[in-house]
């Protein structure tokens, strides 16, 4: 027989012919192997009518649709887990359910310690682990909120975004269910293995990252070294992909795809790299600067230019709002609806001269997105810098002493999905526009209005607020190192920052 | 055991950990779904009746599935001749493995269970098709505008994938 496990099948599915059955009679008794096997495999075939027994109590018709429509959380199996539990109750004569509800707590063996994290939430087989666990067991992890980085003793460190699904095997293999996470791996740890639902990733020595979607396909990106993607279906030779590769591995298919490296998706580390960009930034004397890297402490987004922090307004995210940035890393913005964004209050205000710079990257152009803004209920306080309505342009509007509102609107539209480096500045005569280290619109503009014509004393980043003090205008899109000087900063400062970061 | 509650809770209690494997070898031999329910009611009935001659020191799944062996070759002298049936002999070897890996079955449903969540959506889509409205693979590819080949090379992977997914899992299991 040359395939068994399609014979084993047609037979269970009730259309082996005659020949066939006789074939596969022969085959059974030829060997206990055979018939471990078939037995192993008819087990299988039975217990797929169980969960379809238990599925099919909430109608046929639902759990076909429900499959169908299936995308994001395959809202069948959870329906089936719901209405299993519901049988299991009604199967209680026994006290079978009840001893099965109450499970041993599971302790594998220490294979990692978690080193860093952000607002890092980890569930160890259903249990939240505790602030004070560090230490990660072989078994079955989620990642439900956060950010989180764990080292095995290897150096092999893993960061890990939420929402995520995994199971730490051993220090060697990590079996990736849902989620995405980058990867070090030194010397010591090549042969470090991450496992998906579609392919076998195993390191040769590398920086690189795997993303396992909702449809169970996987992507794999190296950043540096070498990783081999072996695909799991079939017998397709393995892929191997070098610094700058990437592949994608589609769950039903063994043929990998190659697709362009994505340096911007996934995050790298916990921390901001020091960098001349910064370095230039706190030489400027800002009096605000936040890097807009991921907060170590909760959601407080620390200012590296004075004392009033920012607090990072995170709480509806599905997923941690930040991604490679300019510099490091960035807060990312999803538009309108559900989005982050950071408030500082009281800081210090400007006293007529006002200059302010930051990295933006549009994904689209928001009516109104808004990069930054001193308001209050829509009302503007002495500036607001962002999209000019649904034009894609930038748009900066400050209060002058005369309390007049002064507008600048660059003349181009701001490119998509490229980071773009802008700055305004009001040196009491002129309000000049900046984009990627030119000037491309001024006016004239006396001195900013003072701190106490306005009651606005709060500073918006990546949003603003309404009349009634509900968040709107949402950036769509990321945003790195914002700066405030309460100075008129010069053209040579503005080139001399766009210019430190390499292209 | 003189109290017949208690009696009854213990068949209960057995009876339900070891049904699934018992329908797993009953389905095994009978591909038709009424069939292996009708076997399975008759297993129980005689479960419940012989309960006494149960030697409660040995495991319980096995001497289930000694019943419904009998059952199963009542059932099989009562087909029609020229039934496409598994002969005597196949049907003995496969008892034997499903009671020499009786301690095994349960391990492997609590797999099962975890595998699927493994599943895609198309093979989800397939599995649902085939176990809950019980459609032989023509009837599917009829459905899907396919071919019943194409549905069944479909199907086969998909139990495959979940194959090699429950053996993972018991490896695993069986080292860490």
């Amino acid at each position: 027989m040359n395939n068994p496990d399609k014979s084993i099948d047609a037979w269970l599915d009730g259309v082996l012919d005659e020949e066939g059955c006789r074939e596969l009679n022969e085959w059974i008794v030829a060997s206990p192997e055979n018939a471990e096997y078939f037995a192993e495999r008819s087990h299988i075939h039975s217990s797929l009518f169980d969960w379809a027994k238990a599925i099919g109590s909430c109608g046929v018709d639902d759990v076909v649709e429900s499959v169908e429509n299936s995308v994001a959380f395959n809202p069948p199996k959870i329906r089936w887990q719901a209405k299993a539990i519901a049988a299991a109750v009604v199967a209680a004569l026994s006290a079978v359910f009840l001893l099965n509800s109450d499970p041993a707590p599971v302790t594998g063996d220490p294979v990692a310690e978690l080193m860093e994290s952000s607002g890092a939430m980890l569930v160890y087989h259903g249990k939240a682990m505790g602030e004070d666990e560090t230490i990660l067991r072989s078994g079955d992890y989620q990642l439900v909120e956060g950010i989180a980085s764990i080292e095995f003793e290897t150096g092999v460190t893993l960061l890990i975004e939420a929402p995520a699904e995994f199971r730490v095997v051993s220090t060697n293999l990590v079996e990736l269910s849902s989620g995405r996470v980058s990867a070090h791996v030194p010397p010591e740890g090549i042969g470090f293995t991450i496992e998906t639902p579609s392919a076998e990733v195993v390191d040769y020595g590398t920086d690189f990252a795997v993303e396992v979607g909702n449809d169970r396909s996987s992507e794999i990106h190296v950043f540096e070294g070498e990783v081999k993607v072996q695909p799991r279906e079939g017998e397709t030779a393995p892929v191997r992909l070098l610094t700058n590769d990437a592949t994608r591995i589609e769950y039903d298919t063994d043929v990998p795809l190659g697709i362009p490296v994505d340096n911007d998706r996934f995050l790298r580390s916990l921390d901001e790299p020091v960098m001349e960009y910064s370095r230039i930034i706190r030489e400027m004397n800002p009096v605000v600067y936040f890097r807009m890297g991921i907060p170590k402490e909760g959601a407080v987004m620390k200012n590296l230019g004075g004392s009033i922090n920012g607090q990072l307004m995170d709480d509806a995210c599905k997923r941690p709002p930040f991604a490679p940035g300019r510099v490091g890393s960035s807060v990312k913005y999803d538009g309108p609806g559900i989005s982050p964004h950071l408030v500082a209050y009281n800081y210090p205000k400007a006293e007529g001269l006002l200059s302010v710079s930051a990295w933006v990257r549009a994904e689209s152009w928001p009516r109104w997105g808004c990069i930054a803004a001193n308001e209050k209920k829509n009302v503007l306080g002495q500036f607001r810098l962002g999209f000019d309505r649904d034009s894609g342009r930038i748009k900066v509007r400050v209060r002058d002493d005369e309390n007049r509102e002064v507008q600048l609107i660059d003349p181009e539209v701001l490119p998509l999905k490229e980071w773009q480096h802008i700055v305004f500045v009001a040196d009491g005569k002129t309000l000049r526009l900046f984009r990627n280290g030119q000037e491309v619109a001024s006016t004239e503009c006396g001195p900013i209005s003072s701190p106490r014509n306005t009651s606005a004393d709060q500073l918006f980043v990546g949003a603003q607020d309404n009349r009634d003090g509900k968040m709107i205008h949402f950036w769509h899109g990321r945003i790195d190192e914002i700066a405030l000087f309460n100075y008129p900063l010069t053209d040579a400062d503005i080139i001399k920052q766009y210019q430190s970061v390499p292209k | 055991m003189s109290d017949p509650n208690e009696k009854l809770t213990r068949i209960t209690l057995l009876w339900t950990s070891a049904q699934p494997s018992v329908m797993a070898f009953i389905r095994s031999i009978t591909p038709q779904l009424a069939d292996a329910e009708d076997i399975l009611q008759e297993t129980a009935r005689q479960v419940a009746t012989r309960f006494d001659e149960y030697d409660q020191s040995r495991p319980f799944a096995p001497w289930a599935m000694g019943i419904a062996k009998y059952k199963v070759l009542e059932w099989r002298r009562k087909q029609a001749k020229g039934a496409v049936l598994l002969e005597e002999d196949a049907i003995d070897a496969i008892h034997f493995s499903y009671t020499e890996r009786a301690e095994d079955w349960p391990e492997v449903g609590r797999a099962i269970d975890l595998c699927l969540k493994k599943a895609s959506p198309a093979a989800e889509k397939l599995l649902v098709l085939r176990y809950l409205e019980n459609l032989k693979p023509a009837e599917i590819a009829r459905r899907l505008d396919s071919s019943a080949n194409s549905v069944s090379v479909r199907l086969t992977r998909a139990r495959t994938a979940l194959r090699d997914c429950i053996r993972r899992r018991l490896k695993e299991a069986e080292i860490g």
